[in-house]
């Protein structure tokens, strides 16, 4: 009986690649640049944090703050409500920490993700692991494994900060649900950039071609949507990264199309990336 | 011809890429337990006809059966029938050799516990259970052809193929790794290919040669190199005129014919009156009376012979 794809391979790979990544000068680079940039991060907030006595002490309600809001908001594709409410209802710092995730999250995804099967093809090595199991089994173990790996990452950087930070300004129970939610929102965007990459590793069969060609979409549909007004602003879709800070709110018409954009974004990613790496001939 | 149905069975398989006809029609059949030597020149096809009986490349027309299975891409042979050892593929540099051989284990449907001990028996069996803990890159070539040769018998897959076992390496390493091969074809069906003719007729049962995409000649190692009614002799000296008819008057003896460019003196005889075995002793019986020193004596062709014959060109 020919195989088929299985979970139990899935996790095999799957557990195999974070090893792997562990191991690896790649992995251990990208490691570091999520110790420097998190690092970097808390020593700004702590700064921030000790520069102000007594708290935030911001009224949120004032003319000022909503002025505030409305600049930011813009910037962040939130309401000036939905983003008043953020800060109303949860740890100022907090809230800190995890647009910091969400901002370094794609790049750092990015990073982590772009030779998930592109050194294989290129070595052969695939032709070690083919008469083992299957070529989707394997595709898709690649991914997750390369997401468990970030979902370490992330966890372990989340962790150094809120220690950095002093643990008690989390807010207790309220504040450390915030901070597992956030974790969960940071590790659903990554779940796109990863699949861009899984299909990028699969069509360039290049780890540094695939980083290279997903930095140059993202730079060049900026530019794109930037330069072209509105009318063109449907090409920001064309990266995992449209609408990411929308996870900072707590309103559901916000949360909903975003987890419906991520999800669909990596499906059809993960689906073309798969079409090209079943067509290969390895 | 065998009732059971042969482990590998290509029906004109043909590949093309682009403008080259990598594969033109090929018929083979292997049964279990044989070990057939693939040969052919550079670009006969060999390395292309093995990643298609592997579901690594799909055929454009033509059938490829697998132990009785259809092979294609989307349909690779079934887990744990075969164990390659692929030409040109690296393991990955940074992950211990043991670690890789336990994860390939594991894909293959083993429990972790079962894939550890496996790969360490596999590790053994090729004579590196030192290496282990070693990263591919601290392994020397001969070293890292005999990991992916454990490779390849991880499992115990029911046919093993070998793509150039011995490439690139020096002769002490190749010496090492035959002894290894030597060990391993027991009880195995093995395919192997290789620009060693001698180490495929040492090795082989059968010799299938490849030339331009298609198998030309298919036969048992005997049948192909001993089918010749000749005896090759190298001397130690050039041979003189009447050492040669002193030959040619031996009852047995139909021509002698001294070949300068292989630099082998061949005697042909009658194989209907006389035996391989028996006109072999007789011709040395009479060199030793006649003290004509040779250092070498061979009934039938070398198998290099018999590729440059079917090739007509050399390997």
């Amino acid at each position: 009986m020919h195989h088929s794809m299985s979970f139990r391979a899935i996790r095999v790979v799957a557990a195999y690649e974070v090893e792997r990544l562990a191991r690896s000068p790649h992995g251990g680079a990208v490691l570091l640049l999520f110790v420097s940039l998190y690092g970097w991060a808390a020593y700004s907030l702590r700064r921030i944090v000790d520069s102000v006595p007594g708290g935030s002490g911001v009224d949120l309600d004032s003319d000022f703050a909503k002025a505030v809001a409305s600049f930011v908001g813009g910037a962040v594709e939130l309401s000036p409500d939905a983003l008043t409410d953020t800060f109303r209802d949860h740890p100022p710092l907090l809230v800190a920490v995890f647009a910091l995730s969400l901002m370094l999250t794609p790049l750092l995804a990015i990073l982590l993700s772009s030779d998930q099967t592109a050194t294989d093809i290129r070595t052969r090595h695939l032709r070690f692991l083919l008469l083992r199991t299957d070529r989707l089994s394997l595709y898709l173990g690649r991914a997750v494994g390369t997401l468990g790996a970030f979902a370490i990452a992330q966890a372990l950087a989340t962790a150094a900060v809120v220690l950095a930070l002093s643990p008690s300004r989390v807010g207790g129970a309220d504040g450390a649900l915030y901070l597992l939610r956030g974790y969960a929102n940071v590790l659903l965007l990554a779940v796109p950039c990863i699949a861009l990459m899984a299909a990028l590793s699969a069509l360039t069969a290049h780890a540094a071609r695939a980083l290279m060609l997903a930095m140059a979409i993202w730079v060049v549909l900026a530019i794109a949507v930037a330069s072209t007004g509105t009318d063109f602003e449907f090409l920001r879709f064309g990266f995992p990264t449209a609408g990411k800070y929308r996870a900072l709110s707590d309103h559901l018409g916000d949360l909903a199309p975003l987890l419906g954009f991520q999800l669909a974004y990596a499906a059809l990613a993960l689906g073309l990336g798969f079409v090209a790496f079943r067509r290969r001939d390895l | 011809m065998s009732a059971v149905p042969p482990i590998v069975e290509l029906r004109g398989v043909t590949k093309r890429f682009g403008s080259l006809q990598a594969l033109a029609g090929v018929d083979l059949e292997l049964h279990a337990g044989r070990i057939l030597g693939l040969v052919g020149p550079n670009g006969a096809g060999k390395t292309t006809l093995f990643s298609v009986l592997c579901g690594f490349l799909r055929a454009d027309s033509g059938t490829v059966r697998v132990a009785g299975n259809l092979v294609d891409t989307a349909h690779p042979p079934a887990r744990g029938v075969v164990g390659l050892l692929p030409q040109d593929a690296a393991f990955r540099a940074h992950m211990p050799v043991g670690r890789q051989l336990t994860h390939y284990a594991e894909l293959a449907g083993m429990d972790r516990a079962a894939a550890e001990a496996d790969a360490r028996a596999a590790l053994e069996r090729v004579g590196l259970a030192g290496s282990w803990k070693s990263r591919p890159r601290s392994l020397s070539h001969g070293m890292g052809k005999r990991v992916a040769i454990a490779q390849a018998i991880l499992g115990d897959p029911r046919l093993v193929i070998l793509d150039e076992p011995t490439a690139g390496l020096d002769p002490h390493a190749a010496r090492e790794l035959k002894a290894v091969l030597r060990v391993l074809r027991e009880g195995r069906t093995i395919i192997v290919s290789s620009h060693n003719l001698s180490e495929i007729e040492d090795l082989c049962h059968e010799v299938a040669i490849l030339h331009r995409g298609a198998i030309v000649r298919h036969d048992s190692v005997v049948g192909l190199v001993g089918s010749a009614a000749e005896i090759g002799l190298r001397l130690a000296l050039p041979p003189t005129d009447a050492q040669i008819r002193a030959i040619e008057g031996l009852a047995l003896v139909v021509q002698v014919r001294w070949d300068p460019s292989a630099e082998r003196l061949r005697v042909h005889f009658d194989p209907t009156k006389q035996r391989a075995d028996v006109a072999c002793r007789d011709l040395v019986a009479h060199l030793v009376a006649q003290q004509i020193p040779f250092v070498e004596i061979q009934i039938g062709k070398s198998l290099e012979e018999r590729f440059i014959e079917e090739t007509g060109a050399p390997s």
